[in-house]
């Protein structure tokens, strides 16, 4: 067996354990007549209702993380292009 | 100069080898059928009819140009190291970022033609059930195109450091993801995470691409306004993400022993 099957049998494991761990709990209430609500992600909240009818273009949310994206986006592209050149510095400081 | 004759030479081998391939025209054929299909699903009012058609036309366009480039990119790098088709173009005078860039681009050439084709299809029926065009649609179609670069970027990313399989699920998963990166994020977070489960899903969500961001097509269904400010925004922060994934990219082939 190659490791890139290792691996894809590993992501599979990732997503299908938590996913049978989850199925199991609910299972489990269900048997005995309870279910958590209380941190049931999908009940309504006070004002969830006027997020969603809000267009992501009208969120500050989304313009928010857009620009620290780009912020990052950039930070990782300059760290990228100037990293070899540091290191290619730092060896001749080192040879000297 | 050089640098660019090499990558548009690759570019353009790349993008004949992948308009040629089965699976692009198979692809392309299921979003004519699914295109010609949306304008005989609704038998409302013509009003409705054009909402559901802009709407089913947009979302085949984008689903078929996703995959399309994901497996182009996702088989183009790994395909040339196993049928060792890479060594002869290595041992010329071009550079890896050159080969990587012009496999890039070969793939968004490829994805581009398809994009043209679906495009053509929906403007057609756009204007048989109109009478006329509607320029928005142009517009959106672009950011569609952006945000299809930017998943190929990310194919391209992962094909570097992992099998065609492995590279193509886990595109798929990052897209699945990216598209509703808010709503998993609150989901997430709505659970009293402890601190090292808060920092994780943190980091997770500035790392993914905001994919949903690129989506317009409720604008012109339902005739909304969106700023200019915040389209020309989405465009640079599309560029910016595709730049910092292909320099990764770069980054990651250049390291790979061949």
């Amino acid at each position: 067996m190659k490791r890139e099957h290792f691996s894809i049998l590993a992501v599979i494991a990732c997503i299908g354990i938590p996913c049978t761990r989850l199925a199991a709990q609910i299972d489990d209430q269900q048997q005995h007549g309870r279910i958590d609500l209380k941190n049931n992600p999908f009940e309504d909240k006070p004002g969830s209702e006027e997020n969603e009818l809000l267009e992501h273009w009208d969120d500050p949310r989304y313009s928010r993380e857009e620009r620290l994206q780009i912020v990052i986006s950039g930070a990782l592209i300059l760290g990228v292009t100037l990293l070899p050149g540091l290191k290619r510095r730092r060896s001749k400081s080192d040879a000297t | 100069m050089q640098g660019i004759r090499n990558i548009s030479i690759i570019a353009r081998i790349t993008m004949l080898e992948g308009s040629r391939k089965q699976v692009f025209h198979v692809l392309v054929l299921f979003a004519m059928f699914l295109i010609f299909g949306s304008a005989t699903l609704a038998k409302f009012d013509q009003h409705v009819q054009v909402k559901m058609l802009n709407d089913l036309c947009l979302f085949s366009i984008f689903f078929v140009s996703a995959i399309i480039a994901i497996t182009v990119t996702v088989t183009g790098l790994p395909g040339e190291v196993e049928q060792k088709t890479i060594y002869p173009i290595v041992a010329k005078p071009v550079r890896r970022s050159e080969f990587v860039l012009g496999k890039y681009f070969g793939a968004m050439g490829t994805v581009v033609v398809g994009m043209a084709i679906m495009t053509t299809a929906y403007m057609f029926l756009q204007w048989f059930y109109l009478g006329h065009l509607q320029p928005a649609t142009l517009y959106i179609v672009l950011v569609l195109l952006e945000e299809t670069a930017l998943i190929a970027a990310i194919s391209l990313c992962l094909s570097t450091v992992c099998s065609w399989p492995l590279a193509w699920f886990l595109s798929v998963t990052l897209v699945a993801m990216g598209n509703m990166k808010f709503a998993l994020y609150d989901s997430l977070m709505s659970k009293h995470q402890n601190a090292f489960n808060s920092v994780t899903i943190l980091a997770i969500y500035h790392l993914l691409p905001n994919l949903e961001s690129f989506n317009f097509k409720d604008a012109l269904v339902h005739d909304l306004y969106v700023p200019n400010a915040y389209i020309v925004q989405t465009v640079i922060y599309g560029f910016m993400y595709t730049s910092a994934i292909l320099t990764l990219a770069i980054a990651g082939f250049a390291k790979k022993e061949l």
